[in-house]
């Protein structure tokens, strides 16, 4: 840790890195070729607080004649009446392939773009910016390996607002348009082999030099697994990035190693061993100042048992430890006083044991317990005598205990019937400037949920949660706290579960909160929370029409010395009409809600949504 | 499977199962906290018990120099947006220390207008400004989402800001 050594041009292109990405393609597909969930067009609105968010959306394929044609049309529009403005951005990614000297050639053309402050009362605060790409590329097969290359123009257009910050401090942003030549090559391996996966992928990426923009990198994966004689995989890798662009603020070089070994062993008799160890560096600088620079390292490991028990019992252990130190860099690659002072050493050991029970009788009943004790160091030797404003040095230490019934046919969504925990939690500050926040936190906490059917087309849930919970100042007991709530809610619904009909439910939740005297209760506060709320479904033909509303009231009282005397209440309504529909091969969905809190802060709320896909 | 292997691996297997349990119970626990020093400053940090409260303690760590104050009343969840690009929680407390550090005259943070919302989160616009000893002096407004976490303690979870500029990334030199 330390100064910081500011990667050389060459090194920051030369990469490697190990991920477990696909395995065949490239390292540039997704850079070159536009991906999407599914084809289709789709828009979405959102009005609240008076501001509205339109996001319309456009991802198509096809073939025509011996090409492949693909488009990515994206965009986001924010309009704010306060003050007036709209502000936006788009992403549109269009690329043309096909098969060229027996290999795949690429037409590549995207571009983003953001606008801010249009038609605003204030024309200083209109600015737009656009940055683009658009290359030709092709790579071909050559036994195991793929081969290719691409290159290229990379552009920024920029429009900025009279105060929009440049990268360079005190100076006025860059305005009018930026461009520079890109090329890359790369190259993969892959070689599926009959106990494992194994693969190497390589690619550079160099720009023309100029100065303004800057857009450099480089990676090298690779990836080892086998099966003989346990499973294990390998991942390890370099990543490298240089770039410095006004649309997107950045002027930074990162460099990111790891390495990792994963393996389970299995020992026999059901049981597993997997065990994890990592090592990991980075080194980023920030030249425009904006984000601390990091010269960072890690490294980590784990190893767990768990398999099946005679007589249904289970077993899951896991013990894990991670050490990193953490520097923070100037703009210089170097460190100063504050840099010094935030600059971290950080521990943290984990250790968790579960043992459970499990029958399939009674509609599959299952019984766990487990515990878990963790404790995670943090220290600055670089600032021994941390002042107030300084980061503690601190640890904080978890134990906990639980323990739970479950049964599925009296399960209520995937919460257990019935649980219970105990958790202690050590917040500890050591030095003494920070050490009277020293406190310790503990509390039980008890829930039981419960869902049935008592005729068809009838569900009925409930479930109520009980805790308390006792936070206790080591160097101040007048400090110490104590909060217990109890909470319980239920529901009946008529319908199936895909087509509900009608709901209603309640919801109830008492707070006492104070402070602690020895090991009692001084209730200072008393909160009632009450929820209750009604739903209706209409159908029609897979579409549905749903009014809801839902009241919320809150009352509060204080120990006034002689007595907890009530406090004004607070009470919020909401109202609501959603629908959906199948138009086509598509949905609308519309939703207009109404809030009116106490205060008289009413606000209408929309949302909608329509998608067609193909 | 020789009846030795068999022997040794159910001997790795116990050995394991002894220290995975075992580890916390010797007589050098390694899940212990460190002794912290006596205190030289009294305690100040507060947790916000209500929504309305949260703004007001933000402002109160950042305008009295207190770190731990600025830091606690952000949630361990937190994630922000300034002019549509994320931010992460670290990005965010690294931010308000270098607001502490750099000496604030005034760090003034309040909801618009009362925030709506549920019982256990609210969201709605903050308004906020920040005067440096030197004179130099930031304000903007930013949407927030508040949450009320497992301790019954409020803290804010969502942060998102417009793209202009002067707005609380700039102001602390960027997330």
């Amino acid at each position: 840790m330390g100064g910081g050594v500011v990667p050389g041009r060459f090194l920051t292109l030369l990469a490697a890195s190990f991920g477990s990405a696909a395995a065949q393609g490239l390292p540039s597909d997704d850079l070159l070729h536009p991906s999407w969930a599914e084809q289709g067009a789709s828009i979405s609105l959102r009005h609240e607080f008076d501001r509205t968010i339109v996001r319309p959306g456009f991802a198509w394929q096809d073939s025509v004649g011996e090409v492949d044609l693909e488009l990515l049309d994206t965009a986001t529009i924010l309009r704010d009446p306060s003050p007036a403005r709209v502000d936006g951005d788009f992403g549109f990614h269009a690329a043309a392939s096909r098969r060229l000297l027996g290999g795949q050639s690429v037409f590549s053309w995207s571009q983003t773009g953001q606008l801010e402050g249009q038609f605003a009362d204030h024309g200083a605060l209109g600015g737009s910016r656009t940055r683009g790409q658009t290359v030709l590329g092709w790579n071909r097969p050559v036994g195991d390996f793929r081969l290719g290359g691409w290159g290229g123009l990379l552009w920024e257009r920029l429009d900025p607002s009279a105060a929009t910050p440049s990268l360079d401090a005190g100076r006025k942003a860059a305005e009018g348009a930026l461009a520079t030549s890109v090329f890359a090559l790369e190259g993969a391996w892959n070689r599926p082999h009959g106990s494992g996966d194994r693969w190497i992928s390589a690619y550079l990426l160099r720009d023309a030099g100029a100065a303004d923009l800057r857009e450099e990198s480089g990676a090298a994966h690779a990836f080892y697994q086998t099966t003989i004689p346990w499973s294990t995989e390998i991942d390890a890798g370099i990543d490298a990035l240089r770039r410095r662009s006004e649309v997107l603020g950045q002027d930074r070089d990162v460099v990111r190693r790891s390495v990792s070994v994963t393996s389970v062993l299995e020992p026999g008799r059901g049981q597993s061993v997997p065990v994890r160890v990592w090592i990991a560096d980075t080194l980023a600088l920030d030249y425009a100042g904006r984000v601390p620079g990091d010269d960072a390292w890690g490294v980590g490991g784990g190893v767990g048992l768990s398999g099946d028990l005679p007589y249904g019992f289970f077993h899951v252990q896991d013990l894990s430890a991670i050490r990193g130190d953490h520097g923070v860099l100037d703009i210089e690659g170097g460190q100063g006083d504050l840099e010094r002072s935030q600059s971290s050493e950080d521990r943290m050991v984990r250790l968790a044991d579960t043992l459970g029970w499990r029958i399939e009788s009674f509609g599959g009943f299952s019984l766990k317990g487990g515990w878990l004790r963790s404790l995670a160091r943090r220290r600055h030797p670089q600032n021994p005598v941390p002042g107030v404003s300084d980061r503690p040095d601190q640890d904080l230490s978890e134990t906990g205990v639980g323990a739970s019934v479950r049964d599925s046919a009296l399960a209520r969504d995937d919460k257990p019937l019935l649980a219970w925990s105990w958790l202690r939690r050590d917040e500890v500050y050591l030095k003494a400037v920070h050490s009277a926040e020293t406190r310790r936190r503990e509390g039980h906490r008890l829930a039981a949920d419960v869902a049935w059917s008592p005729a068809v087309d009838i569900r009925v849930e409930a479930g109520s949660v009980a805790r308390e919970q006792r936070t206790r100042w080591r160097f101040d007991s007048t400090r110490d706290e104590g909060l217990m709530e109890w909470q319980w809610d239920a529901a009946l619904q008529e319908g199936t579960a895909r087509k509900p009909r009608a709901r209603a439910w309640i919801e109830q939740r008492l707070t006492w909160a104070g402070g602690l005297i020895g090991d009692d209760f001084a209730i200072e506060r008393r909160m009632v929370d009450w929820k209750v709320g009604a739903r209706g479904w209409y159908w029609w033909k897979g579409a549905f029409l749903s009014p809801w509303v839902e009241r919320w009231t809150e009352v509060s009282s204080v120990w006034d010395g002689t007595r907890l005397a009530s406090e004004p209440g607070r009470e919020e309504w909401r109202a609501a009409l959603e629908g959906e529909a199948p138009v086509a091969s598509g949905t609308v969905h519309l939703q207009i809600l109404r809030v009116l809190p106490d205060p008289g802060t009413d606000d209408w709320r929309a949302t909608g949504e329509a998608r067609w896909t193909w | 499977m020789d009846m030795v292997t068999r022997r040794r691996r159910r001997a790795l297997g116990a050995a394991l199962l002894a220290a995975l349990g075992s580890a916390s119970f010797a007589g050098c626990d390694p899940f212990e906290p460190s002794e912290p020093e006596p205190p030289t400053v009294a305690g100040s940090v507060r947790a916000a018990s209500s929504a309305s409260e949260v703004p007001v303690l933000l402002g109160r760590g950042l305008s009295e120099g207190n770190a731990l104050q600025a830091v606690a009343v952000v949630d361990p969840a937190f994630g922000g947006l300034s002019g549509g690009v994320p931010f992460s929680r670290q990005d965010f407390v690294t931010c308000l220390e270098r607001l502490v550090k750099r000496g604030l005259d005034t760090a003034r943070v309040s909801w618009t207008s009362p925030p709506s919302g549920a019982s256990d989160s609210v969201s709605g616009d903050v308004d906020w400004m920040l005067v440096e000893s030197g004179g130099a002096r930031w304000q903007g407004r930013a949407t927030w989402g508040v949450v009320r976490g497992e301790s019954a303690e409020w803290t804010l979870a969502r942060w998102s800001e417009p793209a202009t500029s002067g707005n609380w990334s700039d102001a602390c030199g960027g997330f």
